[in-house]
């Protein structure tokens, strides 16, 4: 914890977990968390105390279910998968990112 | 449809806390063991490596509080943490609570009286047949200095109508009906002497209001009139039930009376 971070950015954990249990899934919570670090080649510090929440109101939202499993080391844990209004819902907010994205990057470097 | 989904959930994840309080426990128990058992690999000793796991965790109370406001219908909760808030400091000083309740059942209970008097007198239409249609009559008696005005201030003692007049203003045919009452009390003598309120009134007074007996007849034409063969009494149905007891033979029966508006004692 010595260098500096970077927070999830607010609004894109969803983005995040959509995108990880839709690539990954059915996928444990876990696996998850461990996975958006991985990707993220540790810049970025996921606080999982948001993870959980999250996952609960994105299953609210109906974008993605759960399921009892075991995991590979044969311990209970819940399975996520992705729904089909998940899908909708993560072009919907891939495409908002890349046009904010889009955005920041002329921003920064000036429209060509 | 999303919308509705989500406040059912949002209401089934009130009523069904503890489950969902399970649910937490299980992905954080899973996720200590998990990160336990990658801390332990990399080499920590077990205590070590859930002390580490625990921390990461980010703090199991914590997690499941902002569940809550993801979950719960965050304004009925707080109401309820309002009322409970209340509950306590109405113990605390029991006092002011005695003196604010005082102050609010009076102020109902005055809004109350004041309210179905005036709901009684000015709301409610008149419990009688067409009641605007409906009017009462007084004559004056400038001899005696009665106007208008006093007859209706009067009322009965001093703005009332001879029968002569009464049957002159019928034969005039400016009302459709008439009828007339007096006051009066009778004393009834048997079997044990009573007051009863009573009134002396016309044949028309039961037409004229739209009165149906529930049971038996009004009063015939003729009736009353002095000397008649007929002494015959319309009781009220609160007199009926209290003192024949809802006797439905009641019609026909004697009842013994002092003090009424007629020349002989019956």
């Amino acid at each position: 914890m010595a260098k500096d971070k970077a927070d999830v950015l607010q609004g894109t954990l969803n983005l995040l977990v959509l995108q990880t249990v839709e690539t990954m899934g059915p996928i444990h919570g876990w696996g998850i968390a461990k996975r958006i670090e991985q990707v993220s080649e540790d810049l970025l510090e996921l606080k999982y105390g948001s993870l959980y929440p999250a996952l609960m109101k994105l299953e609210q939202n109906g974008w993605i279910e759960s399921e009892r499993g075991t995991s590979e080391n044969n311990r209970r844990a819940r399975f996520y998968s992705i729904t089909k209004q998940g899908k909708k819902q993560l072009a919907v907010e891939a495409e908002n990112w890349e046009q904010m994205a889009t955005f920041i990057a002329r921003m920064l470097h000036g429209a060509r | 449809m999303t919308a509705i989904r989500s406040v059912v959930s949002r209401l089934q994840a009130m009523f069904r806390r503890r489950a969902l309080d399970e649910r937490i426990d299980e992905e954080l128990r899973f996720h200590v063991e998990m990160q336990t058992e990658e801390n332990i690999s990399r080499g920590m000793s077990p205590a070590e490596a859930r002390r580490q796991a625990l921390l990461t965790s980010g703090g199991l109370e914590q997690t499941k509080e902002s569940h809550r406001d993801v979950r719960g219908l965050q304004f009925l909760e707080s109401v309820l943490q309002d009322l409970r808030f209340a509950v306590r400091s109405f113990r605390r000083s029991p006092g002011s609570t005695a003196a604010a309740v005082a102050t609010l059942a009076l102020g109902l209970g005055v809004g109350t009286a004041v309210f179905s008097v005036v709901n009684a007198l000015l709301f409610k239409p008149l419990q009688y047949k067409d009641p605007d249609r409906l009017v009462m009559v007084w004559s004056v008696n400038h001899q005696l200095g009665v106007d208008a005005e006093q007859a209706r201030m009067l009322g009965r003692s001093g703005g009332s109508m001879s029968t002569p007049e009464m049957e002159d203003l019928k034969k005039s045919e400016i009302f459709e009906s008439m009828g007339a009452f007096g006051g009066g009390n009778f004393t009834e003598v048997h079997p044990e002497p009573q007051r009863i309120g009573a009134s002396g009134v016309s044949p028309g007074f039961f037409e004229t209001t739209g009165i149906q007996p529930f049971l038996g007849r009004g009063f015939l034409p003729g009736e009353e009139r002095m000397g008649g063969r007929n002494n015959v009494l319309v009781i009220t149905y609160e007199y009926w039930r209290r003192r024949f007891r809802e006797d439905p033979g009641v019609i026909g029966q004697e009842l013994v009376v002092q003090g009424r508006n007629g020349p002989e004692p019956a």
